[in-house]
């Protein structure tokens, strides 16, 4: 206890620097705002604003993105209230009944409720990463290339195999990630993969171009034009964000229950705070008196998938600092950004970068205090923002992927590469292929081909001595499970159901 | 012809059929071998994605053909996979966002990355938002301005000027 506290003390001591504070700032209020315009969740947000981190100190680079991250998954929320058009996926449960709430009058209501809790879900799930996290790493420092190669499958597959509609465009879209990490030089052997004297292609493709295109530019080509705001706005005024003493009574055990819940299934590779905002609300709609209300706009609806989805994204941590194995499309980026910062996630991260890690986990502490701050009163702020015409925003925005990725390596032809992910990002959208397992494989994709080479040379060249070794096994088995496991138990159902 | 997901998941699949395939040759033409020595050579991961990237595409064929046929047999009229894909709103955004793109490239050697990107930003505020074109000009002017002191200033990028030095 005494160490944790001393830990934290150290990630304060980070934060007490006025800079590194306006960075937490700032990144929480680019999150929120980026995250109410609709389309533009945390990845885009990440993938967009990931310039602005370059040179910059780990520790501040890594606050600015952890802001976006999580205001994001707040943001996200305002546009599912009000105009029931969710801003990124993991909100799409909030419309439910955040929406009708809106169309009660109720929409200040809904959106202080949705803050407080996705503030109190962000703030515990805090806590159980402080906890979580350095056990997980301890145990983490025992793997060897065998055991980080499984992880590395394991962290591909999951999110191949439970992304999107299809399984198989989910493993498409991985395994052509995999490819592109493969081109430039092989850094075992020193020999051109796919370079074709191409000078530019010696040290590969990175993925913030790649991230920028599929991300960015494809959400500005898809834009579907300006929203249409009509909001009471008497509702929205500073006295009506706050529940009363009933609606708190109602909420808070459903916001307890989404945090314990969205924190675990955020650990998870590729579940996320989509599926666990899902669970939650389900869960409270079960377990809710007024389970036959929800839907028709309860508070109760708006605080479980709330509380869930920033607990999530704090669990989703997890898993990419310790083991260095992000579960989603916007930890992938981060863990991609923290890789250009200089910084290696894995189990030796709480010790080698101590600072860093530990910074982070109070960043957190004091970005959920901006989080609250922001969500009540910059909310006519956010309203405003989201008036602004659609071609005006995405001009901006396309100027600052065009000259962020320039300013990756000074050079134009990154941003043609950009470009070119734009188009194939376009494609991609419209034809149902997620790009989220794309960029994580674009980010692990030599990771795990040095892994697996190293454990093959370790092993004599036996590749079923490395993954026979019991916790590559285990890892490769659940591995299999999230990969195939829902297409098969669906077989069965519909088998069962037949017969 | 209307492009449905059913006709682009047909698409999808053979390039990734003959994609796969075209990785694999070109391990084979850059003499990348799969094995060394008994050990994985560097053409050990590009020939599995190629294999499994061909893979994919095939399972990509089968399961549009498989849920094409459950839909027929179900008797569903307008099932997902009869979807149109494009609309004129998004044919319009591609070619003004890929070409204002291309532009900012094509630009940037003669007449600088701020001044291509001020140009730009008015050419898609006033193409894609019909804004009046001082409106374009003033955003587009502060929009580069921003740019200039976050990147250029702030974070010391050497932006590439124009021959008049901007």
């Amino acid at each position: 206890m005494e160490t944790l506290l001393h830990n934290l003390a150290l990630g304060f001591s980070v934060l007490a620097n006025p800079i590194v504070l306006l960075y937490a700032f700032g990144g929480v209020l680019s999150g929120v705002i980026i995250g109410a315009l609709p389309g533009l969740g945390p990845s885009v947000g990440i993938a967009v604003l990931l310039p602005l981190t370059y040179g910059m100190d780990p520790s501040a680079g890594i606050i600015l993105l952890a802001g976006i991250y999580y205001g994001a998954m707040y943001g996200g929320s305002i546009t599912a209230i009000l105009i029931n058009t969710p801003g990124d996926s993991a909100a799409v449960m909030t419309t439910l009944d955040g929406y009708p709430l809106t169309l009660k009058g109720q929409a200040g209501k809904a959106l202080g409720m949705a803050a407080y809790s996705s503030v109190m879900g962000g703030t515990v799930s805090v806590v159980a990463f402080m906890l979580f996290a350095p056990i997980i790493a301890s145990y983490a420092l025992a793997f060897g290339s065998s055991e980080y190669f499984a992880l590395m499958v394991l962290g591909l597959t999951s999110i191949a195999g439970m992304t999107g509609d299809s399984p198989s465009k989910g493993f498409l879209a991985a395994f052509i990630g995999l490819f592109i990490s493969l081109i430039g030089l092989d850094l075992v052997t020193g020999v051109q993969r796919y370079v074709f004297g191409n000078v530019h292609l010696f040290s590969g493709i990175d993925f913030i171009p790649v991230a920028m295109g599929l991300f960015g530019i494809a959400e500005i080509i898809t834009d579907k034009g300006d929203m249409k705001l009509d909001i009471d706005k008497e509702s929205l005024k500073f006295r009506n964000l706050f529940p009363n003493k009933q609606e708190w009574k109602e909420c808070l055990p459903h916001i307890g229950r989404g945090t314990g819940l969205g924190f675990f299934v955020g650990m998870l590779p590729g579940a996320g705070a989509t599926i666990a905002s899902f669970l939650s609300y389900s869960m409270a709609k079960k377990i809710s008196k007024r389970g036959d209300e929800f839907g028709t706009g309860v508070l109760e609806g708006v605080a479980a998938p709330e509380s869930a989805n920033n607990a999530a994204s704090m669990g989703a941590m997890v898993p990419m600092l310790t083991l260095g194995v992000p579960g989603s499309g916007s930890t992938a980026i981060m863990m991609g950004a923290l890789m250009m910062l200089g910084i290696t996630p894995g189990p030796s991260l709480f010790m080698k970068e101590a600072e860093v890690a530990w910074s982070l986990v109070a960043s957190m502490y004091i970005g959920n205090v901006f989080l609250l701050f922001l969500g009540i009163l910059g909310l006519p702020i956010f309203v405003r923002v989201l008036k602004v015409k659609a071609p005006i925003l995405n001009s901006v925005v396309l100027a600052f992927i065009l000259i962020g990725a320039y300013a990756l390596e000074n050079s134009m032809f990154t941003v043609g590469i950009t470009i070119f992910f734009g188009v194939i990002g376009y494609f991609m959208k419209k034809l149902k292929v997620p790009a989220a397992p794309m960029i994580l494989a674009i980010v692990l994709g030599y990771l795990t081909e040095s892994n697996l080479r190293q454990a093959l040379i370790i092993a004599d060249g036996s590749f079923i001595g490395v993954i026979t070794k019991p916790i590559s096994a285990v890892i490769l088995v659940i591995a299999l499970i999230m990969a195939f496991g829902s297409p098969i138990m669906e077989m069965i159902k519909k088998k069962v159901a037949a017969q | 012809m209307k492009l449905t997901l059913k006709r682009g998941n047909n698409i999808l699949g053979m390039t990734g059929i003959v994609g796969g395939m075209i990785i694999i040759a070109l391990a084979l033409y850059q003499e990348l071998p799969f094995m060394k020595k008994e050990l994985p050579g560097s053409g050990f991961f590009p020939i599995l994605c190629g294999i499994a990237i061909a893979g994919c595409g095939l399972l990509i064929l089968i399961e549009n053909k498989y849920k094409a046929k459950k839909a027929l047999e179900e008797g569903v009229e307008d099932s997902e996979l009869d979807e149109d894909l494009v609309n004129k709103i998004e044919i319009r955004n591609f070619v003004y966002t890929i070409g204002i793109s291309i532009f900012v490239v094509m630009a940037t050697p003669f007449i600088g990355i701020l001044l291509s990107i001020g140009i730009s930003i008015v050419a898609m505020i006033k193409i894609l938002g019909r804004e009046s074109i001082t409106k374009a000009i003033i955003i587009g002017a502060v929009t580069t301005f921003i740019l200039f002191l976050i990147f250029s200033v702030f974070l010391g990028v050497p932006l590439p000027s124009s021959y008049i030095g901007i």
